[in-house]
């Protein structure tokens, strides 16, 4: 059965367009409503891009990944900024402000460089 | 534009799109464009000209010559005009004019544009955001540390000087020894240079799709997609907080960014 999800606020682009009809099957997205073209193919394709499910690490950017579990990945990506002298944490713009305000707190806690892409 | 710009209906404009007059500079023909009330057909990299141009007209000097940056001279002063008699108009630019030559003096002769046209009417302006929470970025940043991005923490206390402290520069200049990237692209969008720093230092990447910035980490920590798989609140360009909504489940597994960053912060504490 087609559930429709009302009045969700696309996270796509910096205009939040907060009037999408979203509809959804099985726990999978099949169509949108009100979405301009990029906000519905977004919402469509976002599990067709490939996508990752599972951490990935390697030591030499030449070689393939080996997949790892979170808390792996999680302590190396600590331990790779702690040695750090100068490290740059950089993006941030297409993730929730809680996680955002939790990312800056980190970087404060271990000197570092804090940007996101307003400064393109 | 169907929700809020052009088309929308609302208390003072009521017939939408016919109470609405729309301007596009564009050296290009688009969608958009076609569906302007006037299209100014710029040449590239003209911009300054363009709007020192309206600016000229707006004080009450006469252009010399036939085209300025492109337009016919007689355009340039309709759109004054237009301008001026608007009840409330609004500027939005987006990377077109950051990124032509003269990059933000253009914006800072735009905003001395808005500020000679409030002297007739209420006009504003406003950056066009690629990524839906850039401007939620800046505001968490600047009440966490008063300024909007850009901040160096390295010295213990927030710092901020663009040009020195601001990510391009420091990577071109090779002075990072490890980045953090969090669903953005610079292996995509970033100038060459920056680029083989980046392939040089060791990279993590907070990103929940394969990229060109993941082919060159060493790390990939993926993550759950806000406003799909989880809920949070986003800053509208306009400097609207939204909350975003949860549609559908995460792949098994998979975290939000929140919880990331909230583990990382823990093991880095006992290390530290
Ligand atoms: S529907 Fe289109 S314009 Fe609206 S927020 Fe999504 S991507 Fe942006």
């Amino acid at each position: 059965m087609v559930k429709i999800v009302k009045d969700v606020v696309c996270p796509f682009c910096g205009c939040l367009c907060d009037d999408l009809e979203i509809m959804v099957e099985d726990g999978h997205i099949v169509g949108t409503r009100n979405a301009c073209r990029i906000g519905h193919a977004k919402f469509m394709h976002f599990e067709g891009a490939v996508r990752y499910t599972e951490p990935l690490i390697r030591e030499d950017k030449k070689e393939d990944f080996k997949k790892t579990d979170y808390d792996t990945a999680i302590e190396e990506a600590a331990r790779l900024l702690v040695d750090s002298k100068l490290p740059l944490l950089y993006g941030f713009s297409s993730i929730s402000c809680e996680a955002q305000r939790e990312g800056i707190l980190l970087g404060e806690d271990i000197g570092a460089i804090v940007d996101n892409t307003a400064t393109v | 534009m169907g929700r809020y710009s052009v088309f929308a209906r609302g208390f003072f404009r009521e017939r939408g799109r016919r109470d609405r007059t729309v301007v596009v500079v564009d050296p290009r023909e688009t969608t958009t464009t076609k569906l302007a009330d006037l299209h100014l057909q710029i040449e590239p990299n003209k911009d300054y000209e363009l709007i020192s141009a309206l600016r000229a007209v707006l004080n009450g000097h006469e252009l010399n010559g036939d085209r300025i940056a492109g337009i016919p001279v007689d355009t340039i002063y309709e759109v004054v005009e237009t301008c001026k008699k608007a009840q409330f108009g609004e500027l939005f630019f987006g990377m077109g004019v950051t990124m032509s030559r003269g990059k933000h003096r253009i914006i800072d002769n735009a905003i001395n544009l808005i500020i000679d046209l409030n002297a007739y009417t209420k006009f504003g302006l406003m950056p066009m955001r690629g990524h839906y929470n850039v401007n939620g970025f800046n505001q968490v940043l600047s009440w966490l540390t008063g300024y909007p991005y850009a901040v160096d923490f390295s010295r213990g206390y927030p710092r901020y000087n663009p040009g020195e402290t601001s990510t391009i520069d420091l990577l071109v200049r090779g002075e990072v020894d490890v980045m953090m990237n969090i669903a953005a692209d610079p292996g995509a969008h970033f100038p060459q240079k920056a680029i083989e720093h980046i392939a040089k230092i060791p990279v993590i990447s907070v990103e929940p799709h394969q990229t060109p910035t993941t082919e060159l980490s060493n790390i990939v920590i993926p993550t759950a997609f806000t406003g799909v798989e989880v809920s949070g609140v986003a800053y509208r360009m306009d400097g609207v907080p939204l909350e975003l909504k949860k549609v559908v489940e995460p792949p098994e597994g998979v975290l939000p960014d929140e919880e990331v960053f909230k583990i990382m912060r823990k093991k880095i504490e006992e290390m530290l």
